[in-house]
């Protein structure tokens, strides 16, 4: 039985993301008539909680279901069974809206720089994406879009007006003004076109400089002194309406020059200068790039990361940059990281703890230092043996595994390591291993290891234990 | 006045336009790039140096040619109408008719010039609202999937297999002999291409992880499909659409030939080759030169989609 | 003494001429590397190692890039090195009074022997029992053994052959529409159509006679073949030798196939069994059947006999005809291939060599790849990011087995990655490279407990360290090397690492350092290099 979100009594701190048993059956169509014929087990039956300011991280390797979980979490997918809870809430069903929303506290940095980033957007864009996205449109879309039909009534009316005027000469002749009818005229059907625009939002005008709309104001101002003049009321009407209009656009300037500032205060956070705002992606660094990636993912001043194999493309050195970079983010902004990698020298320096995932379930979770000093797990051990030490003495036996993680359509029966494991004995091709508590938050899910510590015994059904 | 005035805000044109240059830097480079690598190509420039020339000739027309056409308002249509010189019919090439003239004495050289216009109008009117229902479709059917885009695909593959010869004769039967109609039938009969390219670019590029990256910021589904994934599967339809110039104009003209499209004595390519037969022992340059127009044009067209092609594959840059 | 040295770099510089400039790669790269050794050859992103690679197969993409001077020995005799030493030295010397000191080609080397050069050949052809030292000293002076000089059809008769290479990824660099037992066949077919021409000229003979004696079989799985054989019998009433067989039988998986003739294993991949040469499927071609066979034999004798035969090549070029030049060398091809999957310890390499490379996982692809790679017994291997796309317990395997091959067959293995835990592991000699020349060169000892450039110093530094005991230094600050990768358009002038160097003189912004050894075997190429104290424990 497991207790979700709900923190528990003895435990302070704050459980912020959670996943209660969860899984990911991906159907597997086929046939003439799209018939299910399977499924691929991405996800399994999995149990995880986040605590604030912890850095968990979720090791294993490819087909383990680690970036299926990550994108669980983040409900990118819809699970097909379990649950997942957001800061004590439960989003599993709630609509994709309200989703949204909570998008703000839950961000997920990607793992390829390369191909994470729109490479038709400059940086600016890249990172003001999700400022832009969540925006609060509220009220000012509402009336702007009033206004739009409105203007563009007016502008109808002013145009119609205008041509008829321009027929008319004979009234203008004396009052030398048919030229700036004409301009008038014109001046009219430009408003109108950027009326249009401003009504898919306003972002047509928000890159306005500051003379641009000091031009469209003062024409618009000229146009309504002539309608006065000419005694064209409803001219008046439609250009009193644009000013009030341009009036709003310049709050809504204002903000995108706020976000604009906003993206240049995040950029210097993770190291970038203002000077790259205009650039592409393509001109920087894998670094850089994931830098950018990062800056992205602070924008909104979310709680929790999700990083999913955010160095394993980089460079030694780069990797160390911005394994730097991220301990001084979290120090300094309370992150709280949730990382996904199959390197575990990055493991073991930068997190709490490590939860080991294999074909879609997990083996073993506990504190790192544990795990590393005791694996109880014979795949974390072959794992540990198995990564290579930058150090030439210790070539020591590794442990290698023969055949290939398992096709997660046909998992094998029981416990899913059995057909590479060396302690295999007959249970574990028959049942499934729950997990057991080895103390001190460590558990792991082997019947070998477990019957050796004295914790199970063959004939016993494995008793479920609470998870963490 | 309710009108504010922010701090700092430039307003002075000169450092305006400094500023734009340089948030601009990059584009600007990659714009150089590209003129860069289209001017390496040696056949796209020629291509690109024969379209500027077909523009020219039909912006220019009426200053180049020798005998001008009236315009006249028949059945809502402005038509051409060239007059009839006796006694300068079948005149062979010369000095004063480069191209010698025709049956009814008009000069030809001039009606082929005018011939440009007509033609680039027809490619215009076409290519454009078909690659631009088209991408939408596409975009739209790559984007949803589902039964939206099974509907959308199936539409389309219903309209390719219309052939646009039988679809514009039915058209011509239906509402009457002019060149806008032809124009409807090549539009319905020329979109399809667009949607299947489109979806299959945007298949593609809806896997990449930055789509899945806008999607986990909280992108709606209207602002992934037009900011992320419409801008990246472009390029192809430029492709496409500067190729299917040369082919609606080549379309078109064959349309003509077969009497279809513009009523007869129209300065249209495939009119006017038409008409040659009809006379190609006797003057054989009647068919040979606006043939050789078409040639030039589609050829043109051609050459300058293949250079768009190598500029804009993001693999071949660099 | 020490092995024999299979490949010697000397000097290699190669230069990117591209749109926005000159891309200085590599500039001027030494490395040497013996029989039997792994070399490895680390750096990070951009500072040139695949380019070392592809230099020294000449697979440089040509526009934009260009091998602009150097030398690459392979396989280069003693002597002739000795007698290449004592005129490399004169060369030198001319040269550089003309003012060429540094990535000299074999070209100008000849050009400012010529005296000499002119002398050995004048003397070669007339003397007859000293020929043999006048023809090693006219290799020397040539510079015979260099790659860089050699032409394009010898080279393509070297690749594959006596240096391979493999990729990092295994999907890309193998062909989609062929199996894997085909693709490795076809390095065969390129390289020893020799053997193979033997080969099919056997299968040939075995299948004439088993026509002959009208051996006829069935392709039957071994569940079939079992219960064929006892015909509702038990095995107790079965003869001796049919109860051998039977036995024979029951080692075998029940799934895979046997020939019902011999009842010995017959794999799907050929259309006669390979035991008894019994036709195991049905021939279109029946009546002609015999006389195919004798055409083909007489081909694959003249093929045998002479490579650039004019029937076998008339036969070749007729499209229909082509099958039967192909068809078999193919078929021999992929009998040998599954010798070779097999020593890669692939299980069942039967089934996969008729399996498409989509079908295989990545650890399957690239032990395919490294199968591909040493069917023609290669002197070097070239491994270029191997593991770098794999698990870690996939990469430990494909180690292993490269461990293995290499012990068996005394190959030279020269790895390249920007991972410094598999060099520890596998390699015996590391070479650190940073922006295009190396910096630091020595066994792995030296170059990972004693090291002497600061990059490499840094480097080692920057790696969040496993050991358990180095547990206070878990989410600390890790040292990171000031700086970024200089861009190759402009590189810094003198050492190019000196921007970034905690230890950098003055000298070291205008003097290329030089690689010299600073203890026997360890080569540093620095003004100020880490003294041995401050090395990291």
């Amino acid at each position: 039985m497991t207790n979700g979100g709900r923190a528990q009594a003895d435990e302070p701190e704050e459980v912020l993301l959670a996943a209660e048993d969860v899984a990911m059956h991906f159907p597997v169509r086929g046939g003439l008539l799209r018939t299910v014929q399977g499924h691929v087990m991405a996800v399994d039956g999995v149990s995880l909680q986040v605590r604030r300011g912890e850095t968990v991280a979720v090791v294993g390797e490819s087909g383990s279901g680690k970036t299926t979980l990550a994108r669980l979490l983040l409900r990118l997918l819809d699970p097909s069974g379990g649950k997942v809870f957001f800061m004590g809430r439960d989003i599993t069903t709630q609509r994709l809206r309200v989703v949204r929303e909570e998008r703000r506290h839950l961000q997920m940095v990607f793992q390829d720089p390369m191909s994470s980033l729109d490479p038709r957007m400059t940086i600016k864009n890249i990172v003001a994406e999700p400022l832009v996205v969540h925006e609060d449109r509220g009220r000012p879309g509402r009336t702007i879009a009033v206004l739009a039909i409105l203007f563009v009534l007016g502008g109808l009316a002013s145009v119609g007006l205008g041509g008829l005027l321009l027929l008319d000469s004979a009234v203008l002749g004396p009052m030398g003004l048919s030229p700036s009818v004409d301009a008038a005229g014109m001046a009219s059907v430009a408003l109108l076109v950027l009326g249009v625009l401003g009504v898919a939002g306003g972002r047509g005008l928000w890159r306005l400089q500051g003379w641009a709309w000091w031009f469209l104001a003062g024409v618009t101002v000229a146009q309504l002194v002539e309608w006065a003049l000419l005694g064209v009321w409803i001219g008046v009407g439609a250009t009193a309406f644009l000013l009030g209009y341009l009036v709003l656009v310049r709050k809504r300037l204002r903000s995108g020059e706020e976000i604009t500032r906003r993206v240049v205060a995040l950029l210097e956070l993770v190291g970038l200068k203002k000077e790259h705002l205009n650039r592409f992606p393509h001109e920087f660094s894998g670094g850089q790039r994931q830098r950018i990636n990062i800056a992205r993912a602070l924008a909104l001043n979310p709680d929790v990361i999700i990083l999913d194999e955010p160095t394993s493309a980089l460079d030694v050195s780069v990797q160390a940059q911005i394994l730097n970079l991220l301990t001084e983010l979290q120090d300094r902004l309370g992150l709280t990281y949730l990382f996904i990698t199959h390197d575990l020298s990055v493991v073991y320096h930068i997190a709490d703890r490590v939860s080991v995932m294999y074909a879609g379930k997990i083996v073993e979770l506990g504190d790192t230092e544990e795990i590393f000093r005791e694996p109880l797990h014979p795949y974390t051990k072959a794992l540990i043996s198995a990564a290579p030490v930058a150090d030439p003495r210790m070539k020591s036996e590794r442990i290698v595994l023969e055949g290939e993680v398992p096709s997660p359509t046909h998992p094998p029966s029981g416990c899913r390591f059995h057909p590479r494991c060396w302690l295999a004995f007959d249970p574990c091709s028959k049942l499934e291993p729950e997990l057991f508590d080895a103390g001190n938050g460590h558990r792991f899910a082997c019947f070998a290891t477990a019957r050796d510590r004295g914790l199970w015994t063959s004939g016993t059904r494995s008793t479920p234990s609470t998870e963490q | 006045m309710v009108v504010e005035v922010e701090e700092g805000t430039v307003v002075s044109l000169k450092s305006s336009w400094r500023r734009f240059l340089q948030d601009h830097a990059s584009r600007i480079s990659e714009l150089k790039y590209s003129l860069f690598l289209f001017r390496k190509n040696r056949l796209a420039v020629l291509g690109l140096g024969l379209i500027l020339g077909v523009i020219a000739i039909a912006l220019l027309a009426p200053y180049l040619a020798i005998d001008h056409p009236d315009l006249a308002v028949i059945n809502g249509e402005i038509q051409q109408r060239w007059g009839i010189y006796a006694g300068q019919e079948f005149l062979p090439p010369s000095l004063g008719h480069p191209f010698g003239t025709d049956n009814f004495g008009v000069d030809w050289y001039s009606k082929v010039l005018y011939g440009a216009g007509v033609s680039l109008q027809v490619g215009l009117l076409v290519v454009i609202p078909a690659s631009l229902l088209g991408s939408l479709l596409g975009l739209l059917a790559g984007f949803r999937g589902g039964i939206v885009e099974e509907i959308i695909m199936r539409i389309a593959d219903i309209f390719l297999s219309i052939p646009s010869l039988i679809l514009a004769i039915a058209i011509t039967a239906v509402l009457g002999r002019s060149l806008v109609h032809v124009t409807y039938a090549l539009i319905i009969t020329w979109w399809p291409w667009y949607t299947r390219l489109v979806r299959g670019q945007v298949l593609t590029i809806k896997e990449r992880q930055f789509v899945e990256s806008a999607k986990s910021v909280g992108a709606s589904p209207s602002r992934l499909m037009l900011r992320h994934i419409m801008p990246n599967s472009i390029s192809p339809v430029i492709v496409q659409a500067s190729m299917d110039f040369g082919y609606v104009i080549l379309t078109a003209a064959g349309l003509g030939f077969l009497g279809l499209g513009a009523p007869p004595g129209t300065a249209e390519w495939g009119v006017m080759i038409s008409e040659g037969i009809n006379y190609l022992f006797q003057a054989p340059w009647m068919s040979a030169f606006p043939g050789l127009a078409i040639v030039l044009a589609v050829l043109g067209f051609n050459l300058i989609g293949d250079g768009l092609r190598d500029i804009l594959d993001p693999r071949l840059r660099r | 003494m020490a092995a024999p040295v299979v490949l010697r770099i000397e000097g290699l510089k190669t230069y990117f001429h591209t749109y926005e400039g000159t891309v200085r790669a590599l500039e001027g790269i030494d490395l040497e590397i013996r029989a039997g050794e792994t070399v490895g050859l680390v750096g990070e992103t951009g500072c040139g190692k695949s380019v070392t690679a592809l230099s020294v197969l000449r697979l440089v993409p040509s526009p934009p890039g260009k091998i602009e001077g150097g030398r690459v020995f392979l396989e280069e005799p003693e002597a002739v090195a000795a007698f290449r030493n004592q005129y490399d030295a004169i060369a030198f010397e001319r040269l550089r009074q003309k003012g060429v000191t540094e990535s000299i080609t074999s070209a100008q080397v000849e050009e400012a022997l010529e005296p000499e050069v002119r002398e050995l050949r004048a003397k070669l052809a007339t003397a007859k029992s000293k020929g043999d030292e006048f023809r090693l000293r006219l290799e020397a002076a040539t510079s015979a053994y260099d790659l860089l000089r050699k032409p394009i059809e010898e080279m393509r008769a070297i690749r594959g052959n006596k240096i391979s290479m493999i990729f990092q990824e295994p999907m890309t660099a193998m062909n989609p529409v062929f199996t894997v037992g085909e693709q490795i066949a076809e390095t065969l077919i390129l390289h020893r159509k020799a053997d193979l021409c033997r080969d099919v000229l056997k299968a040939i003979e075995l299948q004439l006679n088993a026509k002959a004696k009208r051996v006829r079989g069935k392709r039957v799985t071994v569940r079939e073949a079992k219960s064929r054989m006892l015909s509702g019998r038990s095995r107790n009433v079965l003869t001796q030798s049919e109860g051998e067989t039977y036995d024979g039988l029951t080692g075998l998986n029940e799934e895979d196939h046997v020939c019902t003739a011999c009842y010995r294993p017959a794999p799907p991949l050929w259309d006669y069994c390979p035991s008894c040469g019994a036709r195991l499927t049905f021939d279109v071609w029946a009546p002609f059947r015999g006389s195919i066979t004798t055409v083909e034999r007489k081909l694959y004798s003249r093929m045998l006999a002479d490579k650039e035969d004019q029937l076998v090549d008339f036969v070749d070029s007729v499209w229909i005809l082509r099958r039967l030049v192909r068809r078999r060398l193919r078929d021999e091809g992929v009998r040998r291939a599954v010798e070779m999957l097999r020593e890669v310890k692939i299980p069942d390499p039967e089934r996969l060599a008729a399996r498409y490379p989509f079908e295989l996982s990545g650890g399957m692809r690239q032990r395919a790849m490294i199968a591909m790679m040493m069917a023609c017994n290669p002197r070097i291997l070239i491994a270029d990011e191997p593991t770098t796309a794999l698990d870690v317990t996939v990469e430990a395997q494909i180690l292993k087995i490269m461990r293995e091959l290499k012990e068996k067959t005394n190959m030279a293995i020269l790895l390249i990655t920007h991972d410094l835990g598999v060099v520890a592991e596998v390699c015996d000699k590391v070479g650190v490279m940073y922006a295009g020349a190396i910096a630091e060169f020595g066994t792995a000892d030296q170059v990972f407990r004693r090291m002497m450039h600061p990059y490499t110093h840094g480097l080692m530094q920057s790696i969040p360290r496993f050991m358990a005991g180095a547990s206070q230094d878990r989410k600390k600050d890790l040292y990171i090397i000031q700086g970024t990768v200089p861009n190759l358009l402009h590189p810094p002038a003198g050492c190019r690492f000196h921007p970034r160097c905690p230890r950098a003189l003055e000298k070291c912004k205008e003097v290329v350092p030089i690689l010299t050894a600073l203890e026997p075997g360890h080569l540093v190429a620095c003004h100020n290099p880490v003294p041995v104290s401050e090395a990291i424990p």
